[in-house]
Parts: C-alpha cells; structure tokens; sequence
C-alpha cells in the first residue's frame, strides 16, 4: 500500500507531462498574433516568407485579425525562436506565438463565422 | 468650383504628414516591383528587387519637363534603398525609409552624372494612409528637390481576399520647375497582393496614373 502510494503521485506526473508533450507535439497549426499588418503587401510577403520553410504548409493572414496561421507538416514543427525571427526579419513584430490542434481551414473556418 | 477645389486640394495635401506619390521603395524579401508612373510633366519607370525586408536596388528611367533651368531632364539611373525604421502598431504600421542614386542625366545644358537622394515617411491603418516624400536630383545644369505629400482614405477596412480602395489627395512640388507651385491631384487607388493602380487627376484636370506589378 505504501509503494501505491508512493507510485501514485509519481505516475500522475508522468502522465500530466505526457500530455503537455503530446499536445505539443501534436500541434497541427502555429497562431501568430502581429502588430503592423495593415495591408495585402504585407501578408503576401509573410505568406512568401514561411513558404520556403520545409515544416510550414498552407499559410493565412488575417488583416482584421492581426493573425498569421501556419500549417505545420506531420510530425514538423517550428521553434518559438525560428518564427520570431522570420516575421522580425519580415519586417513585423510578433506579440504572441500558440499552437493550435486546428488546421488553418478550421482556423479561416472559425473566423469566417465570428 | 476650379479654384476652391483646387485650394481645398492643396490646403489638405499640405495638411497630410505624408507620402507618396510613389509605392514603398522596399519590398519584403524576395520582392521583384514594376512600376510606372504617369504625371502632366513627369514619366517615370523603375524596376526593384529587395534582397531583404530591409534594403533594395532599383534601376528605372525618369523624365521631368518645364524645369526653369535645364527644360527637361532625362535620367537613367540605379539607386539603393533602405528602411531606416519601421514602427509596428497593433493596427497600424508607419515606416522611414532613405536612397540614393546615380546615373546618367542628359539636359539641355549637356549630359554627365546625375545623382539624387530621398527621404519618405509615412504611416498607415487600413483606413487612413499619409505619406510624405521628398527627393533631391542634381546633375549638369540642374538641381530640383521633388516633395509630395499625400493622405488617403478607404471607405472600407480590407482584407487579403479582397481589393483594397482608396482615395488619395496629393500635394506635390518641384522646386526647379518654371512652375514651382504645389500642385494637388486626387487618385483613385486600387490594389491587392499582387499589383496597384492609381489613376486620376491633377488640379487642372490632366491625368495621372501609376501602376505597380508586385512578383
């Protein structure tokens, strides 16, 4: 009974970390909140810019939204760090990077219907 | 109607802290731009590639007639361009951008070296848009400093999927023209990821028109 209990907290931990890497590595879209989109220019330059990325797939930019999504390709992901520098050196300033477990069509879904 | 049309153009074009009669001169990375631009005294014509969101090269053509001192001015030029800041808004972005150009400029006073450097500000939402340019040419028998400042207005928000309009009112001068007043222009501009049209008139109702290809 002692071992149970000794197990038992130990075993939560694992599978609540478990998780947390799961849904991590299970993220099938970046969410990117930017300042400075204010024009078509601007989105056809990021949509360029992450196209040449091996990880990256179907790319949508949201003006209204201050949004850039990105599909990332099974089992691919994008660092934190990678994408700041991409949308900085894009010239635009990210304010805050989620991963999502939805496609960038459910995400274009999503918004189409707010 | 003319003459307070006209006054109102100038008065707002005045106004406006901003830019341009022109597109901005650096693309994002990768960028090829094609542009041609149409004025009653001006043609111009330019190619730019941006190697990075930061700097680009142009070559282009220039032609400005009724310069007090030379008549006209044919200039075939390369220039550099950088983006000097950007300043990123949560909706909005406004930017400072700087060049410099050499080439070879035939006048009625002669041909050699001609050399030009500008400036342009300017600060846009989806909505409202002000530019200011000013831009510095001087050669054999001539110096003239071009400015134009212009302020747009979009009767709706756009987004990517959709064409973006405006209304824009220009103010612009050439300090070595015969005729070195302001003089205002109104445009109608339309444009989407891939190229932009303007086309409208100037105070005395002579057209203007500029068209951009973005590749």
């Amino acid at each position: 009974m002692k071992i149970l209990n000794r197990l038992l907290p130990l075993t939560l931990a694992v599978l609540v970390l478990g998780a947390g890497f799961a849904t991590t590595a299970e993220a099938r879209s970046l969410r990117m909140e930017v300042n400075g989109l204010v024009c078509a220019f601007c989105a056809d330059g990021i949509t360029k810019a992450f196209k040449k990325e091996p990880a990256a797939g179907d790319v949508f930019v949201s003006l209204e939204d201050r949004l850039v999504a990105v599909d990332l390709k099974d089992g691919q992901d994008m660092s934190d760090a990678a994408v700041t520098k991409l949308l900085t050196d894009a010239g635009y300033k990210v304010v805050r990077i989620q991963r999502s477990d939805a496609t960038v069509a459910e995400i274009k879904a999503e918004l189409s219907r707010e | 109607m003319n003459v307070y049309l006209t006054r109102g153009l100038q008065a707002l074009a005045l106004c406006a802290l901003s830019l341009p009669a022109f597109a901005r001169p650096v693309s994002y990375a990768g960028g090829h731009m094609f542009m041609a631009d149409h004025l009653p005294d001006m043609d111009a014509l330019s190619y730019t590639y941006s190697p990075s969101a930061r700097w680009s090269a142009s070559v282009g053509a220039l032609r400005v007639d009724q310069l007090a001192r030379s008549g006209r001015l044919d200039l075939d030029y390369v220039r550099a361009s950088r983006l000097l800041h950007r300043w990123n808004l949560p909706s909005a972005q406004a930017n400072a951008f700087g060049w410099v150009g050499l080439g070879n400029a035939r006048t009625e006073s002669g041909s050699g070296l001609g050399r030009h450097v500008g400036v342009q500000l300017d600060y846009e939402t989806r909505r409202i848009y002000t530019s200011f340019v000013s831009e510095l040419h001087e050669g054999v028998g001539y110096s003239n400093r071009f400015d134009t400042a212009a302020i747009g207005w979009a009767p709706y928000a756009h987004d990517v999927d959709r064409v973006a309009t405006w209304i824009v009112l220009k103010g612009q001068r050439s300090s070595g023209a015969i005729d070195d007043s302001v003089k205002p222009s109104a445009v109608l501009r339309l444009f989407t990821t891939r190229w932009w049209l303007e086309v409208g008139a100037d105070g005395d109702g002579r057209p203007v028109a500029n068209v951009m290809l973005n590749l």
